[in-house]
């Protein structure tokens, strides 16, 4: 299957996803990897790594150990550093070339596990999916392991786990602390935010909330597992504009799970294009139709549910995909690198993120759950 | 303010000087990466070729890092990808998918490259991919275009680095079309060697031309390197390619490895005039200029505690002891090991200093470098470097990495006035440091 672009950027890779999604809870994380996920990780990828001493590292695996499979190298090397730098827990992910030479990760963490006495997670990442892929596999591996079961009485409170958060599409903790003030708007509270803002304890207390948000499609498998064994029910959604963050809450007081994107514009085809992340696009373009009565497609390039996706919505995977798609709109809202692709008589709104530019545009994320930002998004969208 | 992931006590490995065996005393482990980034990746040297264009061929993950290079040096337009998936091994279509893609991404380029340099990865070396059947393709298509073999294959980690290949293929498309005997080039270095140094001055008053692919303006200028007489070198990374080029081309080289040493210096430039069967030309005005400054930089410097990092000199255990002779006060060396070129320098270092600590840069523990720095910083520090100042936690640094363009007896000179330009003026130095590429035009500027 041919994936190409010819000047377009490529999003933040699984590999990423894990990393990113632990960086805050004290353990070991290592990408089994001969070099490159390192510099690639925490230069582009993670907007934290000079401002928290979080434990992520490559293994190092060289030509000679792929080749012989001395997985013994990277288990004794995970010893040595877990017992000097006494981590909470480890993980250990994937990267192409262990997925060429067919590593069995659950074994390296069964083996690493029972030499150190720490947890050890295995992630089954390959570097050839995107960050969502990764951050999935770990909200949900996180949530089975520490979420066990409700610690407090009653508190009175409506409490709400954020579940799906991370820097690759929420930039920085602003944008939390927007989210946590629409649920206090709202009379909930936030219990828990997986993962920003987060440590082990807050992981562990998650039981104790009413319901859960997923910021992201990332989130959504834990929410499932949550709404399974504790009967949490969930809504995916972020709180863009007044009337879909009013859904949003009303959703999330519900006690049921529901699928807030309505797809239905009407019979005309939308002038505006979104593209993005499915749950960040999908709220941008709800509450555009619920605040303005403005209809607006999405272009998902990311994994997610067809399902929340409409008859004019797009899921993607190369450039020459997207530049047809684009033929089609007078206006396109999208990451700065996706300028070049866009036609020149379609008017391109600028919407950077993380997870696609990396840091190039990092002072130019708005954080469209804060009233003002949104505004002045949607001004750029109408204006003419 | 570094926030801790837990709250441990850690320490980070320090082994004093004395104690430390060549080559390394630090074991190979896990590995960390600081947020330094000023060295040079193989995108931009790619980029160093006049009029070309780099397709990458790998793993969305390593895509990402190549991709986002090209983006802050505001160059995606020379910059195209392809995307390796897991169904690529299962459905034979790891060539197919190389000619198609680059077929499509050429073919709709308004203006074509002169060159196209087709990066493949650790996936296609373990595939045993048919890497010369693909050039053949492109090359019958696009017969107008040089397509250059590049690689990203860092599991060779053991063997050539993927920046020592990418030195040795930027040259590959060299070809001797005749012999002009009074050029010479430069190669192997990012960084356009310094017109003022006595390299290029006293080659220049010899009537010698010099070519460099850092100079070079277009594709044609650059291809006239290919006849030239004699490749000068000082970087030991560009070793392979002036043996491959010799072999090539039979293009004859001189390694000259940047030293901080006078003696040395002297003996590296009656080898390069003897290999040019030209005289040796008088130095002396500019080994005064260098021994001037070092009393100069010495004045203002004083005691203050000098750290040097192994990033940001080719040559770091030799700065190290030319400073520790002329009585400045090297207290550290950030290095995972020292390169051969150094060991007679390491042991002499050992002897006359035996007190200056050594640290890794890659140790997993270095994470928490900058974390004890900044809680236990008492005096002022100097920094030679990027990772020294992040590792230091230091605003008084040299930004500088593969000593850039210094080279010799004018080297020493600058090098003293960028110590004494850093402990007087302070920098941002995360700001500066987390900028890729030193010198590479970059959008977070």
């Amino acid at each position: 299957m041919l994936r190409h672009a010819s000047i377009t950027s490529i999003y933040a890779a699984d590999t990423s996803g894990v990393a990113s999604a632990l960086f805050e809870l004290g353990g070991l994380t290592v990408i089994h990897d001969p070099s490159g996920c390192n510099s690639t990780y925490t230069t582009h990828d993670e907007p934290r790594w000079a401002d928290f001493d979080s434990m992520f590292y490559v293994s190092g695996l060289t030509e000679k150990d792929a080749i012989m499979g001395n997985d013994e190298k990277v288990i004794s090397d995970l010893a040595y550093t877990a017992e000097r730098l006494n981590p909470e827990f480890i993980a250990i992910c994937g990267s192409p070339m262990p997925m060429m030479v067919g590593t069995d990760f659950d074994a390296l963490a069964y083996e690493t596990e029972k030499r150190t006495g720490i947890k050890t997670f295995a992630f089954h990442t390959n570097g050839m999916n995107d960050y969502i892929s990764g951050e999935e596999e770990a909200f949900y591996e996180l949530v089975k392991y520490y979420s066990i079961e409700k610690h407090s009485e009653e508190s009175g409170d409506f409490l709400v786990n954020v579940i799906g958060a991370t820097p690759i599409d929420m930039t920085d903790y602003s944008h939390i602390k927007s989210i946590s003030d629409f649920l206090e708007k709202h009379k909930m509270k936030l219990n828990s935010c997986l993962s920003m803002g987060c440590k082990i304890p807050d992981i562990e207390k998650i039981p104790d909330a009413d319901a859960n948000l997923a910021v992201s499609y990332s989130g959504i498998k834990a929410c499932e597992y949550l709404n399974k064994k504790f009967g949490q029910n969930y809504a995916a959604g972020l709180p863009f504009g007044e009337k879909f963050s009013e859904k949003l809450a009303d959703a999330l007081k519900s006690g049921k799970n529901i699928n807030l994107f309505n797809r239905d514009f009407g019979s005309g085809f939308p002038d505006i294009v979104i593209e993005g992340e499915s749950v960040f696009s999908l709220s941008l373009s709800s509450a555009l139709y619920d605040d303005f009565n403005i209809g607006s497609s999405v272009i998902c390039p990311l994994k997610t549910d067809k399902n929340f996706l409409g008859k004019n919505d797009f899921s993607v995977s190369d450039e020459n995909e997207e530049k047809k798609i684009y033929k089609n709109f007078k206006t396109a809202v999208a990451d700065n690198l996706y300028k070049p692709i866009i036609p020149k008589n379609c008017r391109f709104v600028s919407l950077p993120s993380v997870g696609f530019s990396g840091r190039c545009f990092l002072g130019q994320i708005p954080d469209l759950s804060r009233k003002s930002d949104f505004q002045n998004l949607v001004k750029k969208i109408i204006s003419k | 303010m570094i926030i801790s992931a837990n709250n441990q006590k850690r320490s980070v490995p320090e082994i004093k000087i004395s104690d430390f065996k060549y080559p390394t005393s630090f074991k190979e482990t896990l590995d960390y990466s600081s947020p330094a980034r000023g060295k040079w990746n193989i995108v931009q040297t790619a980029f160093l070729i006049p009029e070309s264009h780099q397709i990458y061929i790998c793993a969305q993950g390593c895509l990402r890092g190549v991709v986002l290079t090209a983006a802050e040096m505001n160059c995606m337009d020379r910059l195209s990808w392809i995307s390796v998936c897991e169904n690529d091994f299962f459905d034979g279509g790891l060539e197919d998918d190389v000619i198609s893609g680059a077929d499509d991404i050429i073919s709709n380029m308004d203006k074509k490259p002169k060159a196209v340099v087709l990066v493949y990865s650790c996936m296609h070396l373990f595939a045993g991919s048919d890497i010369e059947m693909i050039t053949d393709s492109m090359n019958k298509k696009f017969p107008d275009i040089k397509f250059i073999t590049g690689y990203m294959q860092p599991v060779r980690r053991k063997s050539l680095s993927p920046d020592e290949l990418m030195r040795c293929q930027i040259y590959s498309c060299l070809e001797k079309t005749g012999c002009d005997e009074n050029s010479v080039n430069i190669i192997g270095s990012n960084f356009k060697t310094d017109d003022d140094s006595e390299l290029k001055i006293s080659l220049k008053n010899a009537g010698i031309n010099i070519r460099d692919i850092t100079e070079a303006k277009t594709y044609g200028e650059f291809l006239e390197m290919g006849n030239s007489r004699l490749n000068i070198l000082y970087d030991k990374a560009a070793i392979p390619a002036a043996k491959q080029l010799k072999k090539r081309l039979g293009t004859d080289f001189v390694y000259i490895p940047r030293t901080y040493d006078f003696e040395k210096t002297e003996e590296n430039y009656k080898l390069l005039f003897s290999k040019l069967n030209l005289p040796l030309p008088d130095f002396s005005e500019y080994k005064e200029r260098a021994a001037k400054s070092v009393i100069n930089a010495k004045k203002i410097l004083g005691s203050v505690p000098i750290e040097i990092d192994a990033l940001s000199t080719t040559a770091p255990v030799s700065l190290a002891l030319f400073l520790c002779e002329n009585n400045f006060n090297v207290t550290k060396i950030y290095l995972d090991a020292v390169s051969s070129d150094e060991e007679k320098a390491f042991d002499k270092l050992k002897k006359i200093s035996p007190e200056i600590s050594v640290s890794p840069l890659h140790d997993p523990a270095m994470r928490f470098m900058n974390t004890i720095s900044a809680e236990s910083k008492k005096n002022k520090i100097l920094a030679f470097g990027q990772q020294a100042a992040y590792f230091a936690d230091t605003g008084y640094f040299v930004n500088t990495v593969e000593g850039e363009g210094r080279y010799g007896f004018s080297e020493i000179e600058k090098t003293m006035n960028l110590l004494t330009d850093a402990f007087l003026n302070e920098k941002d130095m995360l700001k500066t440091v987390s900028i890729k590429g030193l010198e590479c035009d970059s959008c977070l500027c």
